[in-house]
């Protein structure tokens, strides 16, 4: 997004007429105004619809209730469950993500390429695929339980699936392959020079990992941990399957009230909550970045 | 970081990232979603490959990935273009809008969609699934192209009219031997992202035009067998393929330096 506004365009080729050119965008404006942008303009009419149960699909009675029902404790604690939820998540796999993008930079290891690969695997594997995978590990009969009775850490089947714990954990792991690769790109704009120098002037191994390393790759850290919590803000998949209806955030009260109480209006304005909450993150975090760090 | 902590951290990361995929292995093999496998058996793939449900799956998921990924290439290699290189009215709206599927949840855009196609009653089956699609699509097609092009070193093609080549000639034996890398990757990415496209295809999706994620989240919800680990195990062989094609084709090192250039 930031690139064409570093281009500059020079001179078109001389024998083309001006707005030639315009009509290599007609393709995608073609569905994307009539499509995409109305359809994003009935939704957030939607939120403002009263909801009538069985009642016909418009009913256009303007109303700020879908709004208002996230002051309800019931809502209001829906959304602090997915922050909370998506917060941890995505730190978990940013702290775990990063020292293994750090040394993917580096490593000259013959096992760089095979821990390169199984990221880049398991970011292709279909994600449903990758959720409920999981749950052959978490179940009662599952992998983890009969690996910690084996051990004696426990006697009787830990519940790891159908609540937050599984359901973070999931979320970890679906989010994992996406900050690996997100830091290893950052990190390799990261100039080695600067830790030898550090180095050199006597700083020790951890003076120079807290003075230089961490310091610079700081926007990078941000960026992985901004892509990360968008995506835990929207996807149902992992509540859906690891939480079994038993742990409401934002997604799956979305699609549940779409697809089982048919509650659009409800459906919508969550929708446009999830939408707005997004872009104030990616809006506040490239505020941050622009003003604090510097960075054009 | 002190070096053993970042050994142990690597360690932890490999083990997290590949347990759900290992297991899978024995469990595939399992009469019940048990571990260990209680049993020896084949029994699960046999349901797996003859279930009309899951065969319909494929076929669906990958022909509208192969159609996607072909209308997706297209219009985000015209629209890169344009956007990158000539000064057209309206550039930075067009492609913030080209772009801002990435950035807009994909609920929110199913959702959308949804009432959209229930009023206008517009586009019926495949067009319906390809369109919505195609929306989600395009934006990683456009990054890969403008990444491609921005890298581009139009003295290339100017050396090249000045040895007395002509547009087409230019075209041909300068212009699309650079950007067909972007093209491929455009590609491949398109492909992906459509082929394991969950959310849009869960709302706008028709019946009888269940893709393959949108059967198996359904299958997993109602039944719990070995099945999803049989899914597992097929799906990490397949999507190796795919990505040993990926490497041959652009290179996976190349693949992730384009896919992050946006």
């Amino acid at each position: 997004m930031v690139l064409a506004a570093q281009t500059n365009p020079d001179a078109t080729p001389r024998t083309w007429n001006r707005w030639l050119p315009s009509l290599l965008v007609l393709p995608a404006l073609l569905y994307l105004l009539p499509i995409y942008l109305l359809s994003l303009g009935i939704l957030f009419a939607f939120t403002f619809f009263v909801y009538v149960p069985g009642g016909p699909l418009l009913n256009p009675n303007f109303t700020l209730a879908n709004y208002l029902r996230l002051i309800d404790p019931l809502y209001g604690a829906i959304l602090l469950r997915t922050v909370i939820i998506g917060a941890i998540a995505s730190a978990v796999a940013v702290f775990i993500s990063y020292p293994v993008a750090y040394w993917l930079n580096r490593s000259t290891s013959r096992w760089r390429s095979l821990v390169l690969g199984c990221t880049v695997l398991s970011f292709f594997v279909v994600p449903v695929v990758r959720v409920f995978a999981w749950t052959v590990v978490l179940g009662t009969k599952g992998f983890l339980n009969h690996v910690l009775a084996l051990a004696g850490i426990i006697d009787r089947p830990l519940p790891l699936m159908y609540n937050n714990f599984g359901v973070t954990l999931v979320l970890a792991h679906y989010l994992l392959p996406l900050t690996t690769l997100t830091l290893t790109a950052a990190l390799q704009r990261l100039d080695g020079t600067l830790e030898l120098a550090s180095a050199n002037l006597g700083a020790t191994k951890t003076k120079t990992f807290f003075t230089v390393t961490l310091p610079l790759s700081v926007p990078g850290l941000v960026a992985a941990l901004t892509l990360a919590f968008a995506i835990s803000m929207s996807t149902f998949t992992t509540p859906i399957i690891i939480g079994g209806g038993r742990v409401q955030v934002l997604a799956n009260t979305i699609y549940d009230a779409m697809m089982i109480s048919h509650n659009f209006p409800l459906a919508s304005a969550f929708a446009v909550v999830a939408l707005i909450m997004t872009l104030g993150i990616i809006g506040m975090v490239g505020h941050f970045m622009t003003t604090r760090l510097k960075l054009a | 970081m002190p070096g053993w902590a970042a050994g142990f951290v690597r360690g932890v990361y490999i083990i997290f990232l590949l347990v759900p995929f290992v297991v899978a292995i024995p469990v595939s093999f399992s009469e019940l979603a048990v571990f260990p496998p209680n049993a020896f058996t084949l029994k699960w793939y046999g349901v797996f490959f003859s279930s009309r449900q899951f065969n319909q799956g494929w076929q669906i998921s990958l022909t509208l990935a192969l159609i996607v990924a072909c209308a997706s290439t297209f219009v985000g290699a015209l629209a890169a273009i344009a956007v990158m290189r000539y000064r057209i009215p309206g550039r930075r709206f067009i492609e913030s809008l080209i772009l801002s599927p990435l950035i807009v949840p994909e609920v929110a855009t199913g959702i959308g969609l949804i009432f959209y196609f229930a009023y206008t009653g517009l586009l019926e089956g495949w067009t319906r699934l390809v369109i919505a699609h195609v929306i989600v699509t395009t934006p990683y097609v456009v990054r890969v192209m403008t990444a491609t092009l921005y890298a581009f070193d139009r003295s290339l093609e100017e050396a090249a009219m000045n040895l007395g080549a002509t547009e087409i000639q230019v075209f041909r034996t300068v212009t699309l031997p650079i950007v067909r890398t972007g093209l491929v990757a455009g590609f491949i990415f398109a492909f992906m992202a459509s082929f394991e496209n969950l959310t849009i295809t869960a709302f706008v999706a028709q019946p009888g035009f269940g893709t393959l994620p949108v059967v198996l989240f359904g299958y997993v919800r109602d039944e719990f067998n070995p099945i999803v680990a049989v899914v597992t195990v097929v799906m990490i062989v397949g999507t190796s393929l795919v990505m040993l094609l990926a490497d041959r084709l652009v290179g996976i090192d190349r693949l992730l330096r384009l896919r992050q250039a946006g």
